[in-house]
């Protein structure tokens, strides 16, 4: 046996491993995930009720759980033990719903509130149990129990009472040695024996009390339970009948609970046996604890590569729809139906032409404008231009948005995220239609002040500005969206025609080397901007994605101090 | 022999209670409705269940049209229990006989077996599948039924004779435990707890608090409390005040667990005390052959439940206007017609201004390609009429194209503005009638609209394929043509007169005697009204031929609307309101099932 007496660095490594399960998160529904999560609270109530106590004070005294099932007389046993009626017992099932430990005086602050079990409040007094269910133990101080042990008389774990089952659980997890109490017909249930695997996985210290036995069938019984615990790897567990017995006493017969009264008090006087069993269930208990932990780490780095996936999804549909965007301006989408008419309204009602040979285009265009109420042609062409660059932005996002969410709603391991997730993820945000108009805007501003700043170097403000804001603007505009052609059908010639005449019209303005290069920059700047503002749209599945708390180290982090542990064990 | 009148004549069999009997006919043809009503539910929502639902809904239709076949003759009880709580030993009490060897051993019985009652049964066995068989009672008897009976202390057995009359029409099962290590011994429980009519949980003071027992068997069968009897064994082990708070907190738990009324029936396999009371329970549930009935009806009720569960409470309507308007609006953007709708209008205004405009400038028209042609629309004949019209330079040869048939390669393609817009129009379209319908629904309608969206252009470019559009010569034209020329002429006429004139003066050659009218010269007016009305006529045919091909755009942009929004409701909304008039249908069933 290897565990040194209070191990400082094997009570950090635990530690370590306690703090790091504490912090794991499941809430995605993969393979496993609900096991893991009912696990991490296991291990973690494990560490925090028997390992690290136990790893503190090895010294302190072992605790004894007698387990079984409903109605198969543990708390009669324990009261015939300890001659004196410390449990309640009963016909009504379960019978014992408020574990009762019993302990020498002497080792009463060992039981106080702050070592073991942390989680159970204690209670005093004998018979007190009848009151509120609760999460608590009651302590009970006792002179026929040797220093060395404590008994636990723990609830049943297969009673259609929920919480019993629960706290039995629990209790037997915490235990250093186990009285496993079963009957004559139970003891093929599939229910205790799921326990025995247990025990016998972790290696706990254990005596199988065989109860309630017919005594014509006690031989027959007996030898059928040992060839099924031999069977189940637990041939060394000794197993000590005790006969049905036909009375309506409070105790057992001396000579039927002798065998296990013996039992329990060598543990409790020989430092050596009972050193020995601590150490064996601790170990045992540690080495389940390597195991389970090693499976959280996986079912951990399964959920941290769901994320992961997902975020590549949402960033993926994304990536498309910036992409379909790009690509729609470059093959000329934005060129079609409205705006083309826009266009050549533009182009043919000679506005253009009249602002550019004069410079009181402008101001009679305002003039004309008020008096007949129509806007002016430039301005409708720039309104047209804004609403379908706009609509285009927002139809490719709405489409990415829509594909996202699709996606994360068809996988059944995302399901747990319906709940969170309202619908309105499924389309883009609410303020994606300012922001885009927005977009547009700042994009034209920016257009302009280019416009501005090269028209200011080649001497041509006057000229630039003399076509009027929105003149200049939109003819940029036509020549970014058509640029790089690709137009199909009758609209070429029309397109073709429209952006030559605007690019004739700019390169005398602007020079051919510079509208060229502005032309470019003009197309990368939107689709930056559009980029950007499809950045902030993903970051609301991001965020969703983030706010489930699946911590992307997390399995690493385990392994790491799994390992740490492993080694401090060795 | 149809499943009703097998139902009536195993009824009719027993006459006995006049009452009962016009009772057991309602519950059994009320059954038989219901039944045929769970199986059209399944048939109308077949793909629209959760599929375990649905399997389970099937197997139960399939096990009671089985076992009803089997007729009402034999009632089918099942012991049925924890290892441990003496379901043999009660099995070998109720038929007097050592039929099933008890032991303390656990688990003992790993295969169940049946006592028979009477007469008959071998076909029901057969089906039950149930290979171990033990008949008791009147016809055949039992050699061995008497013997053994005395071996044990069972005090208050009738003898055998006497049981199998009471009991003529049983068949008491005895099945394995379902709590113990061996997993096919809860598997065969599985098995026969679906198709058994009666329940007796033989259950015992130590383990009737069980979880295994109420939370998978009890809980679940609850609904069956009226086939269910539970018999409290091995009540010799307590005194009279604990059998008192036992029976209390069993009552409790079954209460609990969601039973009404069920009876507990104290009881000692091995004593033999009660064991005549659960006879006597038994023996009514026999004699009174409705078990089969009313068993088949809880489990139709629960797998109704379950139904409903499945369906919701939604009531789905049918596609919105809304919504039918706005797919059809995002077809349209899709199919590119509206390109050839305005080709249209500029096809009738081109040729109107060919044929009505004023010929001194209708030559520039002739530069100008045809819009239609432009497009690459209209059929080779019309190809043929636009060039003879060129080449000749008379007007006339144009108006031959009576109509164009649109092909969608013609049709510019559809931008992604426009597919992004169909797709989100799909969107909606789901959202809005799937609004509220079990996520299995959505995802049917869903489903529907997206495959049906994925061919939707192929399905309009085949429906544009065979539309025509009139593009025929308006009749004015001709006359208008007529009247141009007659202006032209009268222009060139005055135009060439007053040249000679001119030409006469220029060479002194005296000049013939002008006609006058008032007081202008003839060959002026000629020219001058003749110049003036063309002029004028071809300012009024220009209006006239833009509101012409204004209304022509618009004719034909609601002809091949109206062609767009026929596919759209034919190959989108029809599969989506059939579907919605299935899902109506399936929950008005199903709630009709529930009653």
């Amino acid at each position: 046996v290897t565990v040194p007496g209070g191990s400082e660095a094997m009570g950090e490594a635990a530690l370590a491993v306690r703090d790091r399960v504490v912090a794991l998160r499941f809430p995605l529904a993969t393979v496993g995930a609900s096991d893991a999560r009912a696990d991490t609270e296991a291990i973690v109530r494990q560490f925090d009720d028997h390992v690290l106590p136990r790893l503190a004070n090895l010294d302190a005294p072992a605790l004894v759980v007698v387990g079984g099932s409903t109605g198969s007389g543990k708390s009669l046993l324990v009261n015939s033990v300890l001659r004196a009626g410390v449990s309640r017992s009963g016909v009504l099932r379960p019978t014992t719903r408020c574990p009762v430990l019993v302990h020498h005086p002497d080792s009463a602050t060992w039981f106080a509130v702050g070592g073991i079990l942390p989680g159970l409040a204690r209670v005093t007094g004998t018979e007190a149990e009848q009151g509120e269910m609760g999460r608590e133990i009651r302590l009970v101080s006792s002179t026929s129990l040797p220093a060395g042990i404590a008994l636990l008389d723990a609830p049943d774990f297969d009673s259609v009472d929920a919480e019993n089952r629960a706290m039995a659980t629990q209790l037997l997890a915490a235990a250093d040695v186990w009285v496993f109490v079963t009957t004559a017909a139970r003891y093929s249930d599939a229910v205790p024996w799921s326990f025995l695997k247990q025990a016998r996985d972790r290696d706990t210290p254990m005596v199988l009390v065989l109860n309630r036995v017919p005594p014509e069938a006690r031989e027959e019984v007996s030898a059928h339970l040992a060839s099924l615990l031999k069977e189940n790897g637990l041939g060394e567990v000794s197993i000590l009948p005790v006969d049905e017995q036909d009375f309506e006493g409070t105790r057992l017969p001396e000579a039927m609970v002798a065998p296990l009264r013996e039992w329990l008090e060598h543990l409790g006087s020989d430092h050596d046996a009972r050193m020995a069993a601590v150490r064996r269930s601790l170990r045992g208990s540690l080495a389940e604890l390597l195991v389970r932990g090693e499976s959280l780490a996986n079912t951990a780095d399964d959920q941290a590569s769901l994320v992961h996936s997902f975020t590549a999804s949402v960033d993926e549909n994304y990536a498309d729809a910036a992409a379909a965007v790009r690509a729609a301006i470059a093959q000329g989408s934005v060129l079609r139906g409205e705006v083309l008419a826009r266009w050549e309204e533009f182009v043919g009602t000679g506005e253009l032409l009249r602002q550019l040979r004069t410079g009181i285009g402008r101001f009679r265009d305002v003039v004309a404008g008020a008096l007949t109420g129509r806007p002016k042609t430039a301005e409708k062409l720039n309104g047209t231009v804004e609403g379908v660059v706009e609509s285009l932005i927002r139809a490719h996002s709405d489409e990415a948005a829509a594909k996202s969410y699709a996606q994360w709603m068809a996988n059944p391991m995302m399901a747990p995220l319906k709940e969170r997730v309202s619908a309105e993820l499924g389309r883009s945000s609410a303020s994606l239609p300012l922001a885009t108009e927005k977009l547009v805007r700042q994009w034209q501003g920016s257009l302009l002040e280019v416009v501005r700043t090269r028209g200011a170097e080649r001497r041509m403000t006057a000229r630039v500005l003399s076509l009027g804001v929105n003149g200049v603007s939109a003819v940029l505009m036509m020549l970014v969206f058509s640029h790089t052609g690709g137009l199909s059908g009758g609209e070429v010639a029309v397109a073709g025609g429209a952006s030559a005449a605007g690019h004739a019209m700019l390169e005398a303005l602007l020079g051919d080397e510079n509208l060229r290069k502005m032309a470019t920059s003009a197309r990368e700047d939107l689709e930056q901007r559009v980029a950007t503002l499809y950045a902030s749209e993903k970051a609301r599945f991001h965020e969703e994605l983030r706010a489930l708390g699946i911590d992307a180290d997390a399995g690493k982090g385990l392994r790491e101090d799994l390992s740490a542990l492993k080694k401090a064990l060795k | 022999m149809s499943l009703r009148e097998t139902v009536r004549d195993t009824l009719r069999a027993d006459g006995s209670k006049g009452p009962n009997k016009s009772d057991g006919f309602e519950a059994a043809d009320q059954l038989r409705s219901r039944l045929s009503l769970l199986d059209e539910v399944l048939e109308a929502g077949s793909g629209r269940f959760p599929t375990d639902l649905a399997d389970r809904a099937e197997a139960l239709s399939v096990n009671a049209a089985a076992r009803l076949g089997h007729g009402t003759s034999f009632t089918v009880v099942a012991l049925a229990g924890a290892t441990g709580s003496g379901k043999s030993s009660m099995f070998n009490a109720l038929a007097g006989a050592d039929l099933a060897p008890s032991s303390a051993i656990r688990p003992t019985t790993s295969v169940a077996r049946a006592a028979v009652f009477g007469d008959g049964g071998q076909s029901l066995l057969d089906w039950l599948d149930i290979g171990q068989r033990h008949r008791l009672g009147a016809g055949s008897g039992s050699p061995e039924g008497a013997g053994p009976n005395n071996a044990e202390p069972n005090a208050n057995h009738d003898p055998a004779g006497a049981n199998a009359n009471e009991l003529d029409g049983l068949i008491l099962l005895d099945l394995p435990d379902h709590d113990s290590t061996a997993a096919a011994h809860k598997l065969e429980v599985e098995r026969l707890v679906q198709v058994v009519d009666v329940f007796c949980w033989v259950v015992d003071p130590q383990k009737y608090a069980d979880a295994a027992l109420h939370e998978e068997y009890l809980q679940r069968f609850a609904g069956h409390g009226a086939v269910t009897v539970v018999a409290l064994n091995q009540i010799d082990r307590l005194n009279a005040e604990e059998r008192r708070s036992c029976t209390a907190d069993l009552q409790k738990l079954l209460t609990d667990d969601g039973f009404v009324g069920v009876r507990i029936v104290p009881t000692s396999a091995t004593t033999g005390e009660g064991v005549n009371d659960l006879r006597r329970e038994l023996s009514a549930r026999v004699a009174e052959r409705r078990a089969v009935v009313k068993r088949i009806d809880a489990d139709v009720d629960w797998v109704a439940s379950e139904l409903f569960g499945a369906t919701g409470d939604a009531t789905p309507g049918q596609v919105s206007k809304a919504a039918r308007s706005t797919m059809i609006d995002a077809a349209i953007d899709v199919s590119g017609i509206d390109a050839a709708a305005d080709a249209v209008g500029a096809a009738y205004r081109y040729r109107a201004s060919l044929q009505a405009g004023w010929p001194p400038v209708r030559w520039m028209k002739r530069l100008k390609p045809d819009p239609l042609r432009r497009l690459g629309l209209g059929s080779s004949s019309s190809g043929d009429g636009a060039r003879a019209g060129s080449g000749s330079g008379s007007g006339t040869p144009v108006a031959t194209i009576d109509s164009i048939s649109v092909r969608r390669s013609s049709l510019p393609a559809a931008s992604s503005l426009a597919n992004a817009a169909l797709a989100s129009a799909g969107r909606d379209l789901v959202a809005s009638s799937a609004e509220g319908l079990p996520e299995l629904w959505v995802q049917r309608i869903d489903g529907s609209v997206q495959g049906s969206l994925g061919d939707l252009p192929d399905e309009i470019d085949r429906a544009i394929g065979t539309t025509t559009l009139p593009v025929s010569p308006a009749r004015w034209w001709t006359i208008v043509g007529v009247l141009q020329s007659l202006f032209t002429l009268a222009l060139v006429a005055g135009l060439a007169w007053l040249g000679v004139l001119f030409a006469l003066g220029w060479f002194r050659i005296p000049e013939p005697p002008t006609p006058k009218l008032g007081a202008f010269p003839l060959p002026t007016l000629l020219a001058l009204v003749g110049g003036l009305a063309g002029f004028l006529l071809s300012v009024v045919v220009r209006k006239a031929a833009s509101i012409g091909g204004h209304r022509r755009t618009v004719a034909a942009r609601s002809q091949l609307g109206g062609v767009v929004g026929r596919v759209v409701d034919g190959h989108v909304i029809a599969p989506v309101n059939m579907e919605l008039s299935v899902l109506t249908d399936v929950s008005g069933l199903v709630r009709k099932l529930q009653r």
